[in-house]
Formats: C-alpha cells, sequence, structure tokens
C-alpha cells in the first residue's frame, strides 16, 4: 500500500476512535484531588510549555492571582510550570490551575480515561489578579464547586455529545457562544442542585449559572480533550490531536507524533473590543479552548451560530465562507453534531495535517482576546488562525519519522 | 410484530425523529412507527403507546420501534432514511456552485505545480484538461500511464483547446454539433479546423486535445491512442481527424493504425507537411481540397507573418518561406499574457514592419481570446502603408462574432483570406462549402455523465463553462506547502 493510503487508513481509525468516545461530565474536584502526584507549588497552564521569563502578560497576571488565592509568597518564577495538556486536561485563556482551584472532571465512558477542564470566568482568565478577582475564585472553591459536585455525582453523570448536538441546534457553536448548552445544562441539573444543596446555596448557584451564559465552555473543552486524547498516539496518523496557546507561543500536536510540540509565535486576533480597549491592547492569542476547534466546534461550525458574527466583525456569509472552507482540511463530519441550517450537515472533523499544508487552509478559532499586560479582566473577542509554520514543522517532523 | 431497533448516541433533534416516523410508517405493512431519543420521559409515553420488553437505552441512545406484518424490513431501511439529504442550494456563496459530481478538472495553474494537481484529479477519479506547460516530460509520462490505468482521459499539457459534448474548453471557438470528432496536439490546429468545419457546414461531436509533445517517441502518443479509442466508441463520430506537428515515423504509424482500425473514415492533418488545416477540414466534411496556389517564388515582396497561433505560424512557415513569427513562444510572452489575450506586443511589432513588406496575420476569436482581437490591432495596421493579409479563425458564434471581425478588418484595407493557409497563399477565393449541410447529430457525453467540470487556475475557463450553462466549482488555488517547495516535496511523499 502506498504510504499516503496507509496514512489515509491510520487517520481513518483516528477519526473512528475521536467518534467513539462518550464523554461524560462526571464530578467537580480540587486539583490535587484530580491530578495524581500533584506538587504543592505545581501551576498548570494552557498552551505548550512556556517559562515564567516567556510567559505572557494575562497569563502571569493569572499566576499572580493563583498565588492570592492559595497565600502563597514565594517569587512566582520558582513554581513549577507544566501544560495542562501535559497533566491530563485543559484550561480556558491562561488556563491557571493550582493545587485547591476546582476543576471539572470529564470521563469517558467508552474507556473510562478521565480528563479535567479549568473553571471558565472573566477575570483570572485573563489576568486579572484584584480583590474581586480572587473573591471570585474563592467563592467557586467555597460553595460553587463543592455545590455542582453534589449535583451531578447524584445525578450520576451528564452524556455530554447528546446535549452539545442539542445546543449547536439551538445556535451554539460551543467555544465563544455556548449560551444555549448553558441553558439546557442548567435545566438539566436544577432538580439535582435543589435536591443536595441548601436551598440558599442552590439558588445562588442557579443564579451564577444563568448569568453566566459562557459557562458550558469548560464542559464543551472537557469532552473536546477527551476525543481528542482518543484520537492520539495512532502509529501514522496526521490528524491533529490538540491545537493551544499560552499567549506567546502557539502549539500544535499531531496523533501520529505523540507528545511532541510543534510551536511557533502565537498570532493576535482580530475583533471587538470591550469599551476603553482598543486592538493596541490586544495580547497574542491564549488557551487550551481550541481544543474544541481539534473535533469540529468552534469555528468550525460557525455557519449554524449566527448569533455570534457581529462579534467577530463578520458577515454571516463572510463567517460561513470561512467555516464551509474547514471541509477541505477535514476528513470526516460527524454524525450527531449536526446544524439545521445546512439541511443537518454534520460539523466537519479530523484535521489532516496535510491538507492544511496542501492547501493553505488554516483552522479557524474563536477566542477571546486578554490584555498584553496583567491586571486587566476580559477585553475583547474575535477570530484568529494558527501560524502555519506549526503545522509546516509537523508536517517534517512527521516525515522524518514515517517517510 | 413489533420490532424495536436501538442507535446507541445517536441524537436526533425532534423534527428529525418525527420524519424518521413518518418515513418508517410509509414503509409496506408498516401500521405505526415511532422514533425517540430514549430519555425517561419519552420512554414513560412510549410504554403508555405500546408495551415493550425491557431495553438498555439511555437518554443520548435513538429507539425506533415498528408495528407491522414487515417492521423488519423496515427498520432494515433505517439507516438510510436517517442519511441526511445532501444540500443542493448554495445560493449565499456567489460564483461558488458545488459540483459533487464534477468529471473534468480544467487546471491551468503555474508548471511546477501541474503535475501534482493533475495527479490529484486523476486519484479522484477525474478526467484532466491540462492547459498549464512547464510539467516535466518524465511527469506528463507518468501522468499518463496513470490516467490510462484509472481509464481516464489526461488532454495536455500544454493543451489549449477542446471541445467536449459541444462545450468549449479552454481556448476553443463556438461550433455547430456534427458528426466529425478530432484529435490534435495542436490547440490553434484545432481552433482552425473546428471553425472551418463549420464554417464550411460540417460540425463537430467532440475536440480532444492531447497536448504538444503527445506524439513525441518518449510520450509515444498516449493521449493521442486514447482519444481515438474514445471515439471509435462514439456512435456520432463517423469521421476522425487527427492533427499535430509531423509526429516521428513509428509513433504515427501506431497512431494511424489505430485510426484505421475504428473502421471509420480517417483524416490526417500533420501540420507544415503537405497538406493544409484547410484541406482536412473539406475532407473531413467530404469535399475536395482545392489546388493549391502555387506560392510566388520569383521576386516575392518580402512577407512577415506576425503570429498569435503557434500551429497557425507553424503553417504559414511552410508555405510562405516568409519571416514568420510565433509572438505565443515564451521568449515573446514571459511576464505578459499570451497575444490571444493581450494584443500589445503585436501592435508594437506591427508598427515596424516596413512598409514595401506584406503583413501576415492571424485572428484568433473563440473563448478565452481578446474581445475584440481585429479592432485592438486596427490603429496599428493603419499606421502603416502596406499590404496586408489576414486569416480570422472563429464562427458567427463566438463570443467575437467573425462576420464583424472581418469587416473591421476590411475596412482597414486588409485583405481578409477564408482561411491561414489561404492566408499564407495569397489565395483570396471563397472558402468552398457543403451544399445543404448534413443534420447535426449530437454526439453521446464523452465521459458518461454530463460535463461538469472543476476549475484550478485561470478564472476565465470557468467563465466559459458558465456561459455554457455547465456546472464548475471554482477550486481556490494557492501553491501547495505556502510555496515552500522543499516542504510541497515533503508532502508529496506523504499523500
Amino acid at each position: 500500500m502506498r504510504l499516503g493510503e496507509r496514512i489515509d487508513a491510520a487517520n481513518a481509525e483516528a477519526v473512528r476512535r475521536m467518534l467513539g468516545a462518550r464523554p461524560h461530565w462526571v464530578d467537580v474536584l480540587p486539583a490535587r484531588e484530580v491530578v495524581a502526584g500533584m506538587g504543592a507549588r505545581d501551576v498548570f497552564h494552557s498552551g505548550p510549555p512556556v517559562t515564567w521569563e516567556r510567559m505572557s502578560g494575562a497569563q502571569r497576571g493569572a499566576v499572580q492571582c493563583a498565588a492570592r488565592f492559595e497565600g502563597w509568597t514565594e517569587d512566582p518564577s520558582t513554581f513549577a510550570f507544566a501544560p495542562n495538556h501535559e497533566r491530563g486536561g485543559v484550561g480556558p485563556m491562561a488556563g491557571v490551575v493550582s493545587p485547591s482551584m476546582p476543576l471539572f472532571v470529564v470521563e469517558d465512558r467508552a474507556s473510562g480515561r478521565r480528563a479535567y477542564a479549568a473553571l471558565e470566568e472573566p477575570r483570572m482568565n485573563f489576568g486579572a489578579f484584584d480583590d474581586a478577582a480572587v473573591a471570585l475564585r474563592r467563592y467557586w472553591r467555597d460553595e460553587l464547586a463543592p455545590a455542582l459536585g453534589r449535583a451531578i455525582r447524584a445525578k450520576g453523570g451528564i452524556d455530554l455529545v447528546p446535549l452539545i448536538a442539542r445546543g449547536l441546534h439551538r445556535g451554539d457553536e460551543m467555544h465563544n457562544r455556548p449560551a444555549a448548552a448553558t441553558s439546557l445544562l442548567l435545566l438539566d441539573l436544577t432538580p439535582d442542585l435543589l435536591r443536595t444543596s441548601e436551598q440558599e446555596v442552590a439558588i445562588r448557584t442557579i443564579e451564577y449559572i444563568h448569568a453566566d451564559e459562557i459557562f458550558f465552555l469548560s464542559l464543551s473543552m472537557g469532552a473536546s480533550k477527551l476525543m481528542a486524547d482518543a484520537a492520539r498516539d495512532v502509529e501514522l496518523s496526521t490528524i491533529v490531536t490538540a491545537m493551544a496557546r499560552n499567549g506567546t507561543d502557539f502549539g500544535l500536536r499531531v496523533s501520529g507524533t505523540g507528545d511532541e510540540w510543534f510551536t511557533a509565535p502565537s498570532p493576535v486576533a482580530r475583533g471587538l473590543f470591550v469599551s476603553g480597549y482598543t486592538a493596541a491592547d490586544a495580547g497574542a492569542d491564549m488557551g487550551d479552548s481550541a481544543i474544541t476547534e481539534t473535533v469540529g466546534l468552534g469555528g468550525f461550525v460557525l455557519e449554524g451560530a449566527p448569533a455570534i458574527n457581529e462579534m467577530f466583525g463578520a458577515t454571516a456569509a463572510e463567517a460561513a465562507e470561512a467555516a464551509a472552507a474547514m471541509r477541505t482540511i477535514t476528513i470526516a463530519e460527524h454524525p450527531v453534531w449536526t446544524m439545521p441550517v445546512l439541511d443537518f450537515r454534520g460539523a466537519p472533523l479530523g484535521i489532516d495535517l496535510r491538507k492544511v499544508v496542501d492547501t493553505g487552509v488554516l483552522p479557524i478559532i474563536d477566542t477571546a482576546i486578554a490584555h498584553k499586560d496583567p491586571g486587566h479582566p476580559i477585553i475583547g473577542a474575535g477570530l484568529t488562525r494558527p501560524p502555519f509554520a506549526c503545522f509546516a514543522q509537523a508536517l517534517r517532523a512527521f516525515a522524518r519519522r514515517y517517510a | 410484530m413489533i420490532r424495536t431497533r436501538i442507535l446507541a448516541n445517536t441524537y436526533r433533534d425532534s423534527g428529525t425523529l418525527m420524519t424518521l416516523a413518518a418515513k418508517l410508517q410509509d414503509e409496506p405493512d408498516v401500521v405505526r412507527a415511532m422514533a425517540i431519543m430514549a430519555t425517561p420521559r419519552n420512554r414513560e409515553l412510549l410504554a403508555t403507546m405500546v408495551s415493550l420488553p425491557p431495553l438498555e437505552a439511555g437518554p443520548g441512545d435513538l429507539l425506533v420501534v415498528v408495528e407491522g406484518d414487515r417492521a423488519e424490513a423496515a427498520l432494515a431501511k433505517l439507516e438510510q432514511l436517517l442519511v441526511r439529504r445532501v444540500s443542493s442550494s448554495s445560493s449565499s456563496r456567489a460564483r461558488r456552485v458545488a459540483v459533487t459530481n464534477a468529471n473534468l478538472a480544467m487546471i491551468s495553474v503555474p508548471g511546477p505545480f501541474a503535475a501534482r494537481e493533475a495527479r490529484k484529479a486523476l486519484r479522484n477519479g477525474l478526467h484532466v484538461f491540462l492547459f498549464s506547460n512547464g510539467v516535466a516530460l518524465e511527469d506528463e509520462i507518468a501522468l499518463k500511464a496513470d490516467a490510462r490505468e484509472r481509464g481516464l482521459l489526461l488532454m495536455g499539457p500544454d493543451c489549449g483547446t477542446a471541445i467536449i459534448d459541444g462545450v468549449p474548453i479552454g481556448f476553443a471557438n463556438r461550433v455547430r454539433r456534427g458528426s466529425i470528432g478530432i484529435v490534435g496536439a495542436s490547440g490553434t490546429g484545432i481552433q482552425e479546423v473546428t471553425t472551418l468545419i463549420h464554417r464550411i457546414g460540417g460540425g463537430i461531436t467532440h475536440a480532444i486535445g492531447t497536448g504538444s509533445r503527445d506524439l513525441s517517441d518518449a510520450v509515444g502518443g498516449a493521449a493521442t491512442l486514447h482519444g481515438i479509442e474514445l471515439l471509435a466508441r462514439d456512435e456520432a463520430t463517423e469521421t476522425i481527424v487527427l492533427i499535430s506537428k509531423p509526429p516521428s515515423p513509428e509513433v504515427a504509424e501506431r497512431v494511424l493504425a489505430a485510426a484505421r482500425a475504428t473502421g471509420k473514415r480517417v483524416v490526417t492533418c500533420f501540420v507544415g507537411g503537405t497538406r493544409t488545416l484547410e484541406a482536412a477540414a473539406l475532407d473531413a466534411c467530404g469535399l475536395d481540397a482545392p489546388v493549391p496556389a502555387q506560392p510566388v517564388t520569383r521576386n516575392p515582396p518580402p512577407v512577415i507573418g506576425l503570429f498569435s497561433g503557434g500551429t497557425l505560424a507553424s503553417e504559414a512557415r511552410a508555405l510562405t518561406h516568409g519571416d514568420i513569427v510565433d509572438l505565443g513562444e515564451e521568449e515573446f510572452t514571459r511576464g505578459r499574457p499570451h497575444p490571444m489575450i493581450d494584443p500589445t506586443i503585436r501592435i508594437e511589432r506591427i508598427r515596424q514592419v516596413p512598409a514595401e513588406a506584406t503583413l501576415l496575420l492571424d485572428v484568433v476569436l473563440g473563448e478565452g481570446s481578446h474581445p475584440d482581437p481585429a479592432g485592438a490591432l486596427l490603429d496599428a495596421i493603419r499606421s502603416r502603408n502596406g499590404i496586408t493579409i489576414a486569416s480570422v479563425c472563429g464562427t458567427e458564434l463566438d463570443p467575437q462574432p467573425r462576420d464583424a471581425q472581418v469587416a473591421k478588418l476590411r475596412e482597414a484595407g486588409v485583405m481578409v483570406a477564408r482561411s491561414n493557409a489561404a492566408a499564407a497563399l495569397g489565395d483570396l477565393a471563397e472558402l468552398s462549402r457543403l451544399p445543404t449541410p448534413p443534420a447535426a447529430r449530437s454526439a453521446a457525453p464523452l465521459f458518461g455523465s454530463p460535463l461538469a467540470a472543476l476549475n484550478i487556475g485561470l478564472d476565465s475557463f470557468a467563465e466559459t463553462l458558465d456561459g455554457h450553462s455547465v456546472p464548475v466549482e471554482r477550486v481556490d488555488w494557492k501553491p501547495p506547502a505556502g510555496g515552500d517547495e522543499e516542504l510541497a516535496q515533503i508532502l508529496e511523499r506523504l499523500l
């Protein structure tokens, strides 16, 4: 068999595994209980590996927030940094995780494999480390996370693939707009919250989720992570298994090249800004949330989420055109994640490294925008694309290994 | 009889489920059909309607229940009924028509990348019209062998013209359909013969371009032989015309033997040899060629030919012994469009032709050519006081109707001959015509189904097909690997 055909077969297998995962949200627990062997000064972060010296402003701000939250007084450069992706999880934006931070726990009920997703919120994740940012994390740790944990354990887990499908049918794309899925999740969880928490706690939890339309992002990321992980380490496969950014570098992982990161400077997203901020304030793209695009969500299903186009300054037709082009770099369509506006055509998934290099069509990623300096909450949202150089490097490494 | 089926992890919207149930209900001998997501509440509801054995199904699973004598048969169709309809509407995407059943790729990207695009197209089961030149000889040989193996036709590289099912591809003219099929290794040679046949009163089934090198020893006539085979099978084709520059004797023999073996009438024209393109066109229509006027050999006025068509230039060169320049040669086209599109270089050159010389021109009409090729030359022609003889290759159906083009030239004092050969010979007699044109026979689709194309490269090729109501999808082509050749080579090994 020609090498290309063997790669095709390996890619089909990788996507089969991706689609075979059955991600469920099963728990909410502190990081130290989720990640075996997490050290007392371990700090996980989004994107590929990065040192304190090279760390972006927003990510440094988030680390400072984590230190305040944990009550640490040491110099942050002494912390033991590691990417979430290398510790079995993902985190939005800065994605900073310290031992007491609560994490969403997701489980692939097909394989038993687990993964974590760090909290979505608009402050520390973007580099703020003021009292409000610390207080929000404390509220999470002390009340929200325990309440959610009790409810989901009582429920016995929530199957995320059909929930995401229902959200897509209601105009979500699951990265910047998981609004419908958040509502559906809240409806599903409310009886369990009321059964397992005191009424006041339950009500505050319901109100918090109700006020936070992006709440579901952690879970769409967790589900995506389990699916992408299922497709990892398939010999000869050129399917992308992770796209992640730390505000300094963009990192890419490919199934057939295992855990190796292919990195290049992270781009700055184009988009809209919160009042008081401009494009000149924007830091380079950041977060593990592009794991959603890795499995066909986010930018890949913009056609089905016209409500967010305005956020990106694109017309519906432009966004649809960009998303439709993703079918030229993917090898499959999700059988369940479909879009009514496309007569229920499935989300394009299984990004083939070869197709990206061949066509020069780069994955389109929805993203939020953080400030380039520490100390700010969310400043905007927009669209971005990975640097071509990551894909070029990955292809060279793949060829060295297999060709 | 009640039958159930569970599709695990198959979420469908309630509308889809109702549609599915309705489709199942339409199956023969089905009394009732239900399709639900197996949530506890839905299952309770179901239980009030039908009694079922305990089932292992969760909220993410699709549960289908069918009641009827042939429930099993209906359920066997389940997967098929669940398949989504392929969207055919793409009105929001301007100028993009999704061609899911394309059978021809038109490739006109720069030479170094062209072989690769052709290889991809063949791999995807598409016939190929490869306009690009600069494809390596070994690539051409390999591509033609690959095409052969897959039963696909590869026209080119360096193929400028074809007519498939009456639709002009590349630089081609609009001509009547009829009973004459053409296989040619020369673009303007095919244009001259097809337009002359049209003007004589005949018609064309298909004209298959093979690329300029096809009849070389190295390529061995691979595309020509394939083209002959296709025309042999095409019932509407009664006469086969072969056009090329003189091939090597062995290849010529092989190709002629193949053509004769079809049992159809065969007309050959090896340009630059003893027979003109006009004679071949007349012969193909069953008319005798006029006795060629002898070129004036005693004290002839110097002839300077400024040509846009390569084959037309070759023919004129053989007939006049004049100074015939093919302005489509690479030395003139580097960094600018071909003179059939951009008349600038010809205008410059015309102004330099001395008054005592006879200026010989070809004016090539048709799809892809300049919108007014005669008009563009008039000022330059008028500015020199000398004799100009031209031929106009085209038909009255072309985007630039031939009559109007001829009239413009004549008004400027140009002598317009009936054909390229006649112009070269200074023969101004009219073209012979068939007394009554034979009824046009409509040819069967050459590729077994109606033409539908992918266009990779020059948009004007796609526009031509738009004008003929042939579905064409424009591929947004960029050089592979971002133009990095080393990376492109690595990629090539992995495809």
